[in-house]
């Protein structure tokens, strides 16, 4: 399990994180979302050891990640920006991850023919994408016990992704592996995330199971006879209302059948539910936190 | 020390290694030559000390730069390598490159053409010696290396802080040949040398690879011990301790930018300040302003943006104030009291010299430097007396003090140089020139005082036009010379 116990970071005189706390279990593929410049690289930075928190501390399995270096070795971290020396070959990079962790060169090989990278082509020939591939598949093959890619899966395309897909889901079931994921592209987390957790302010917001989440809000469509207002559905937790004239359209957390019974009391002459996806749920905790504020 | 670190360091650096391996071994084995020579031996020694030593500098670069970027920093320091280990491992690598190419090299050099005449126990001085000097040159050149948060930045702040003390040496013979009449010379080196760690270390490797054990200087040894814990101290907080969020942003360290420009811009006051009080002439003022440029276009750079802060110009302001104001006190003081020091201890020998290009008639006028006559002499003495025999020649010595009071207080008038000349005092002990004062500013000694010095030191004329014209030996003795002159008239 990753611990975040009351973990503050700043830079200068900006606090980034704020007495962040977070439990991640095993085996599940975490999606990290936030707006930029919400802390989450620098969350899976202090999570690899790479940042000294100024408060509190993240440990894995009980071994605090900055302090015993010997859980630094079930640890990946794949950044956004891939790290070649000049000059170097992939066969080369890999020379690095031998030498420090346990590394599985069988594997390495396999992947490398999967994703078709040659371990003897210089890396600065390599393309935007084929780096963050390369990246990737180093990673994979130390066999962490928690995994941390900071947007590395954004550049991706889209059979490269299913196939990282495919390995991360077959990883799941055979190892103890965490996995924690930042990014932008929250359609890409929806497909391959099983839990979540909103950054913001330096803490997180929300978190969970992504599925139950997204279960907990829909998207309501609705016309009346009469012209209605938000005042009207007070006892629903509303997370967006739009009205054109007797046509409302409503996203609503609460479970579905107490919801559809509070809308019944005012008789809609059509209702449609709509299931959000995990880009709506964001923007709409989003925007309820700056309506709040 | 961490093995699998150390691994990886000699196995991504296999051609590296290789590569300056052979470089090293042709270079310092250049010299070699079939004759066994102690000489050659040393050569060959030294060379290798100048590769090892620039080695130093190179190495830390190589090794220390991932901290500087962001992206190898989210690698390396993500490693499961603590720092302590990590930093241990990279200096032992650079140790063993920088220290094994020389150990290899002199042991070569010393099978070659050392066996015989360069005894075991010199050779096992000269390594053990140098093993600290390239321990010490490592830890100190990474430790200032570490001061910068990117690559470019932590080279100029290497560069500045080693080139420093050359500055300060040319600074401080510079003050204080405008501050103290007679443009006092130290044959001891300039004492600012002890600011240079390479220097302090350099110089006793020196005397070591040479055996001259008694020039070993125990001050430096002990500056450089100093400088050693420093560096060790200092790169163990820069390393172990250092926020890699810090890599490739602009370098606020205290020590880095802030402090340099300030050391420099302090000792150029400090210059410009002794070479105003001395001639007080417009151009030193522009030299003010001129570095007041340079300290503005120091801090934009380091900065990176058009932002000046008055902080940092009052810092400079009272830099320059108060480098103007001791240099003044300094004039005023007639060199801190050091232009009138003549310090001597038992055993010391004073001697004064004394040239002048006169008038054939009075030796005492001496030639106007711009006039183009004929009818010169030249005149001059060499005076030296023990310090256990000083009341014997306590007249003449306090004839020479009184002219040489008088070319000191035509100095600190500012008086320009009219005789083609010198007047020289020198403390000597042992034989070896330990302080020398050369004053242009003299007045000449008339033929009366001539007289009396020669009584205790031989004072000879040359005058050639009488050697051309009457076939006459040249140089004659003062006693003869006048005679003489008193015959021709």
């Amino acid at each position: 399990m990753l611990k975040a116990e009351q973990v503050s970071k700043s830079f200068g005189d900006t606090a980034v994180l704020r007495d962040l706390t977070i439990e991640i279990p095993d085996k599940t593929i975490f999606g990290l979302v936030g707006i930029n410049g919400a802390g989450k690289s620098t969350f899976l930075r202090l999570a690899a050891g790479v940042y000294q928190p100024d408060q509190g501390r993240i440990t894995l399995n009980g071994q605090d990640t900055l302090k015993e270096d010997a859980v630094r070795k079930d640890i990946s971290f794949v950044a956004d920006e891939a790290y070649y020396p000049l000059g170097a070959t992939l066969g080369s990079v890999a020379s690095l991850y031998e030498s420090m962790y346990d590394f599985d060169n069988a594997l390495f090989e396999t992947y490398c023919g999967m994703f078709e990278l040659n371990r003897k082509t210089p890396m600065a020939n390599y393309s935007k994408g084929m780096r963050r591939r390369a990246s990737i598949i180093l990673a994979l093959c130390t066999h962490p016990k928690l995994l941390l890619l900071d947007e590395a899966y954004d550049g991706l395309e889209p059979l490269a992704r299913l196939q990282f897909k495919r390995i991360l889901a077959q990883r799941l079931e055979e190892e103890e592996i965490t996995v924690v994921i930042s990014s932008h592209n929250l359609r890409e987390l929806e497909d391959i995330c099983d839990s979540f957790g909103i950054l913001e302010n330096g803490t997180i917001q929300r978190h969970g199971d992504l599925l139950e989440s997204k279960g907990a809000i829909n998207k309501y469509q609705m016309a009346f006879e009469q012209e209605l207002t938000k005042e009207d559905f007070k006892g629903l937790d509303i997370l967006r209302f739009e009205k054109e004239g007797r046509v409302i359209q409503m996203v609503v957390r609460g479970e579905e059948r107490a919801v559809m019974q509070v809308l019944q009391e005012h008789q809609p002459l059509f209702t449609d539910v709509l299931p959000v996806t995990f880009e709506e749920m964001f923007l709409y905790e989003l925007e309820q936190r700056g309506d709040r504020s | 020390m961490n093995k699998n670190y150390f691994k990886y360091l000699v196995r991504n650096r296999k051609l590296l290694i290789g590569f300056f391996f052979v470089l090293y071994l042709v270079i310092s084995l250049f010299l070699f030559r079939i004759d066994r020579s102690r000489e050659i031996f040393c050569s060959i020694v030294m060379t290798a000390v100048i590769l090892s030593l620039g080695m130093a500098f190179v190495l830390p670069v190589l090794l220390f730069s991932f901290a500087m970027r962001r992206n190898s920093a989210d690698v390396y320091f993500a490693l499961p390598v603590s720092r302590k280990e990590m930093r241990l491992t990279s200096l032992l690598f650079a140790f063993a490159l920088c220290y094994g190419y020389f150990l290899i090299t002199v042991l070569i050099a010393w099978l070659l053409c050392g066996i015989g005449t360069v005894r075991l126990l010199h050779l096992a001085v000269i390594l053990v010696f140098f093993a600290f000097v390239c321990a010490a040159m490592l830890v100190i050149n990474s430790f200032l290396y570490l001061i910068g948060n990117n690559i470019p930045d932590g080279i100029i702040i290497l560069a500045a802080y080693t080139m420093f003390p050359l500055f300060a040496v040319l600074a401080e013979d510079l003050i204080v040949s405008n501050l103290i009449a007679g443009n006092m010379i130290l044959v001891n080196p300039a004492k600012a040398w002890i600011l240079s760690p390479i220097s302090v270390l350099v110089t006793n490797c020196i005397a070591v690879i040479d055996f001259r054990l008694a020039d070993f200087n125990i001050p430096y040894f002990a500056a450089g011990v100093l400088y050693a814990f420093i560096g060790w101290f200092g790169l163990k907080k820069e390393f172990d301790e250092r926020k890699s969020e810090r890599a490739e942003h602009i370098s606020d360290h205290p020590l880095a930018y802030k402090t340099i420009i300030n050391c420099y811009a302090a000792l150029f006051s400090l210059l410009f300040a002794s070479s105003l009080v001395h001639y007080p002439e417009a151009e030193y003022v522009v030299a003010f302003v001129m570095l007041l440029g340079c300290y503005i276009i120091a801090t934009f750079l380091y900065q990176r943006k058009l932002k000046l802060e008055w902080k940092s110009l009052a810092l400079f302001g009272a830099e320059v104030i108060i480098s103007l104001a001791i240099m003044v006190v300094g004039w005023n003081t007639r060199g801190f009291g050091l232009a009138d020091q003549i310090p001597l201890s038992q055993g010391d020998t004073l001697t004064y010299e004394y040239y002048l290009m006169a008038d054939q008639d009075d030796l005492g006028r001496g030639k106007d430097m711009s006039m183009n006559e004929v009818h010169e002499a030249y005149v001059g003495f060499t005076l030296a007396v023990k310090t256990d025999r000083i009341e014997e020649h306590q007249e003449v010595i306090d004839l020479m003090e009184s002219y040489r009071k008088k070319a000191i207080d035509n100095y600190y008038a500012r008086k320009e140089q009219e005789y083609s000349g010198y007047l020289r005092t020198m403390n000597s002990r042992n034989g070896n020139s330990i302080l020398e004062y050369t004053y242009p500013t003299f007045a000449p000694i008339s033929e009366e005082d001539l007289r009396i010095i020669n009584r205790y030191a031989e004072v000879t004329v040359n005058c050639y036009e009488y050697y051309e014209k009457w076939d006459e030996e040249p140089e004659k003795l003062l006693e003869d010379y006048l005679d003489w002159r008193a015959h021709q008239s």
